[in-house]
C-alpha cells in the first residue's frame, strides 16, 4: 500500500513536470535503471548452493536538472520490493563562488576513494569488493547526509588537484551504539585530496588520498576512522582501445568500547586491520569489456585473519550503456572457512537521456 | 618612492589588461580553428576533442575542466552532440564564462518529422550535428563567434569584424574552387559509416547510397554488409568515408569484397590553428578525387 502511494507520488510529480514544461519550466533530465541478475554458488553455507537463482535487483530512477545558473540538483530514489528511498538527494552550487570553490549539500555517496561515489552499475563488474563493505560505514554504500566544500588548487597547466572536505551527519557509523532510540548522533567528518593529471597522448592518472571519522559508539564515544589510498591509470592505445589499471589501499582503525560490569570502567581497545584492491579492465571497440580483480584484507576481529578473492568479467553494451550485458565469476577464499565461487550473469537496462561517460 | 612604484604597478597591470589574450575554449577543433582565425593575435583558442576524436562521446576529465576554468568563452556544437561538454563546463567552476552554441542561424540537415526514441538508435532528435562540415555553415558560426568574441572583449570589435569579412571572403572563393574540384569526379555517390558527411556532401552535391552502420550508433551485421556489397556493385560506388573512432571492420570487409577505397578521414581538422578549418576541406576534397575510377 506505502508502494503504491509512493509510485503514485512519483507519477503526479512527473505528470506536474510534464504539465509546467508547457508553461515554460524545463522537464529534469529523468532517467530509469533496472538491474536483472541470475547467479550461481556453491557456498556451503547458502541453502541455495549449487542451485540457480535469479533476482531483479534495485531499479533507479534518476532526475536531474540546472536549479538555476549556479547550482544543479539531483535526485536518486532507489526502487525495490520493499519500497522506495531517496538513495541520493543533493544540490550542487558550481558557479558563482569565488575561487574555484564548490558546495554540494544533501544525501549523497560520500566521496571516499573512487569506487564508492559511483553507482555499481557503473563499475566494469557486478559486485562491490568486499574490501569497501568490510571498511567503510554503511550498509550498501558509504552514504550520509552532509554538505561538502571543494577547492580546486590554482596549479598550472592541466593538473587538477582538489581538496574537498565533508561535515556528515554520522549514523552510518554508529554500529557499536547500543540505544539508538535517543539523540545520539554524532557528525563525522571526510576530507579528500584527488590529483588528476596528463600521462602523454591521451592516457592519464589520477590519484587521491581519503580520510573519515566517526563515532561508533555514541555512549562511550570511541571512534572508527578510515584512511584511503587510490590510484587509477587510463591507458589509451586507440580511440577504440583502454585499458583501467585501478586500485585501493584502505586501513581501518576501530576503536572498541566495553564497560565492566562489575567495577563500570570502560576500557578502549583498537582493532587496525587493513586491505585493498586492485583490478584491469580492457575496453575494445567501446562496447566489450574484459577484466580481472583481486581484493586482498584482514577480517575487523582479534587476529584480523586475511580474507581474499579473485574474479574475471566482461561485459557487451549494445548501444552505449542503454543495454548492458555482464558476466561474473569471482572466487572467494576466507581465511578458516571454505573458499566458494559465485557466477553471475547481469543485465543492466536504462532509459532516459544518457550521460557523458565520467572518469 | 612610493608614488613611483606605485605608478609603476599600475603601468604594468594596464599593459598586462591590455596584452591579455581572451581563452576560448571549443567543443571541437573545428569551432577552436574559427575562433583563431576570427580572434587573430587577440585569442587563444584550444579545443577540448581531437581531431581523432568521437565527439559524440568524449570522456569527461578534470583536466578538461581546469582548462575552461580558465576560459571566458566555451563554444558549443549543441543540438546533443557534444551533451558531455556540459559537465565539463559545469566542472570548471567558472562564473565569467560566456557559452555559445554555434548551432545558431544553421540550416539544420535530416532533422526527424516524427517522435524520436531510442528504437531509432542514436539519432539526434533536433536534426544531425555535423554541421561545420558545410564551409557555409563555417561562415555563419563565424559571426556567432564575432559577436561573442566582441561582447567579451570591445575593444577588440573593430579588428574581429574585419577577419569576419575576410572569412566570408575567403569562404566564397574557396568554395567554388572546391565545387569545381568536386566536379571533376565522375561518380560522386559515396557510402559513409555515420551521418557525419550529410553537410559536406549537401554542400559538394554528393550523394550518400548507403551507411555502414544500419541505425545510427549500431554496428553493422553481417546480412547489412551483404546488402551494402550489392549496392556498391551496381553503384559502380569507389569511395567509403570511415571515421577513425568507429571500427573499420565493416569497411575493411567491403574493400575486400568490392574493391571499393577506404577513405580514413576524421570529421574534425587536426587542430585548433587559424588555417586549419580550411585546410580539412583541402585534405577531404583531395582525398576523394585521388580514388581512382573505373
Amino acid at each position: 500500500m506505502k508502494y503504491s502511494l509512493l509510485c503514485s507520488t512519483i507519477m503526479a510529480f512527473l505528470f506536474a513536470l510534464a504539465t509546467r514544461s508547457i508553461a515554460g519550466v524545463g522537464i529534469p533530465d529523468i532517467s530509469v535503471i533496472g538491474q536483472l541478475r541470475t547467479f550461481l554458488n556453491d557456498d556451503p553455507a547458502d541453502i541455495n548452493r549449487n542451485r540457480g537463482q535469479i533476482s531483479f535487483d534495485e531499479s533507479e530512477l534518476v532526475f536531474d536538472a540546472a536549479l538555476n545558473p549556479y547550482a544543479r540538483g539531483t535526485f536518486v530514489f532507489a526502487v525495490a520490493d520493499g519500497g522506495i528511498e531517496v538513495e541520493e538527494g543533493y544540490l550542487t552550487l558550481n558557479r558563482g563562488l569565488p575561487n574555484g570553490l564548490l558546495v554540494k549539500a544533501g544525501k549523497y555517496r560520500v566521496g571516499f576513494g573512487k569506487l564508492n561515489p559511483a553507482h555499481p552499475h557503473a563499475y566494469p563488474f557486478i559486485e562491490r569488493f568486499r574490501v569497501l563493505a568490510a571498511y567503510l560505514p554503511g550498509d550498501e554504500a558509504y552514504n550520509e547526509i552532509g554538505g561538502q566544500l571543494s577547492y580546486r588548487l590554482p596549479l598550472p597547466g592541466d593538473l587538477s588537484s582538489t581538496l574537498s572536505a565533508d561535515v556528515l551527519q554520522g549514523n552510518s557509523f554508529h554500529t557499536d551504539t547500543l540505544d539508538m532510540s535517543r539523540d545520539a548522533s554524532r557528525p563525522a567528518l571526510l576530507g579528500r585530496w584527488s590529483n588528476f593529471f596528463g600521462i602523454g597522448g591521451e592516457s592519464s592518472m589520477e590519484v587521491g588520498l581519503s580520510a573519515t571519522q566517526g563515532v561508533n559508539n555514541v555512549d562511550f564515544k570511541s571512534k572508527t576512522s578510515v584512511l584511503g589510498v587510490d590510484a587509477k591509470v587510463k591507458l589509451r592505445f586507440s580511440p577504440l582501445k583502454v585499458l583501467v589499471l585501478q586500485g585501493e589501499f584502505l586501513a581501518l582503525d576501530h576503536e572498541h568500547a566495553t564497560r565492566d560490569s562489575a567495577t563500570g570502567n570502560v576500557t578502549k581497545d583498537h582493532l587496525r586491520p587493513v586491505g585493498g584492491y586492485v583490478f584491469a579492465d580492457y575496453t575494445t571497440q567501446k562496447r566489450y569489456n574484459v577484466g580481472a580483480k583481486y581484493e586482498r584484507f584482514q577480517r575487523a576481529e582479534s587476529g584480523k585473519p586475511w580474507d581474499q578473492s579473485v574474479g574475471v568479467f566482461a561485459g557487451l553494451a549494445l548501444m552505449e550503456e542503454t543495454t548492458l550485458f555482464r558476466v561474473n565469476w569471482d572466487r572467494f577464499m576466507p581465511d578458516g572457512g571454505d573458499a566458494y565461487n559465485t557466477y553471475t550473469l547481469q543485465v543492466v537496462f536504462s532509459m532516459g537521456p544518457h550521460k557523458a561517460h565520467q572518469f | 618612492m612610493k608614488k613611483f612604484t606605485l605608478l609603476a604597478c599600475l603601468v604594468l597591470l594596464a599593459v598586462h589588461s591590455a596584452l591579455a589574450k581572451i581563452t576560448v575554449g571549443a567543443s571541437l577543433p573545428d569551432l577552436a580553428s574559427i575562433a583563431s582565425y576570427i580572434g587573430g593575435d587577440r585569442v587563444d583558442a584550444f579545443s577540448i576533442a581531437r581531431s581523432t576524436s568521437d565527439p559524440h562521446s568524449v570522456e569527461v576529465l578534470p583536466s578538461y575542466m581546469v582548462r575552461v576554468s580558465r576560459a571566458d568563452i566555451y563554444l558549443k556544437v549543441g543540438l546533443s552532440l557534444d551533451q558531455w561538454a556540459d559537465q565539463i563546463i559545469d566542472g570548471a567552476r567558472n562564473s565569467k564564462l560566456r557559452v555559445v552554441d554555434c548551432a545558431r542561424g544553421i540550416t539544420i540537415l535530416e532533422k526527424p518529422t516524427g517522435e524520436v526514441d531510442a528504437s531509432m538508435g542514436d539519432v539526434h532528435p533536433e536534426g544531425n550535428p555535423h554541421y561545420w562540415l558545410d564551409p557555409r555553415n563555417g561562415a555563419i558560426i563565424a559571426e556567432t563567434i564575432t559577436e561573442a568574441l566582441a561582447v567579451v572583449d570591445p575593444a577588440g570589435e573593430s579588428t574581429f569584424k574585419a577577419n569576419l569579412a575576410k572569412f566570408q571572403s575567403e569562404t566564397t572563393s574557396k568554395v567554388e574552387t572546391w565545387k569545381a574540384g568536386a566536379s571533376s569526379i565522375p561518380n560522386k555517390t559515396i557510402v559513409t559509416y555515420h551521418s557525419s558527411w550529410a553537410y559536406l556532401c549537401h554542400a559538394f552535391d554528393f550523394a550518400v547510397a548507403s551507411k555502414i552502420e544500419p541505425i545510427p550508433g549500431i554496428p553493422p551485421t553481417a546480412s547489412h554488409l551483404a546488402e551494402l556489397v550489392k549496392v556498391i556493385r551496381e553503384g559502380h560506388i569507389t569511395s567509403v568515408i570511415q571515421e577513425p573512432y568507429f571500427s573499420d571492420d565493416g569497411a575493411n570487409y567491403l574493400a575486400r569484397e568490392t574493391g571499393i577505397k577506404v577513405l580514413k578521414l576524421a570529421p574534425s581538422c587536426s587542430d585548433t590553428r587559424s588555417e586549419s578549418y580550411f585546410d580539412h576541406f583541402d585534405r577531404i576534397l583531395d582525398s576523394l578525387r585521388s580514388v581512382k575510377q573505373p
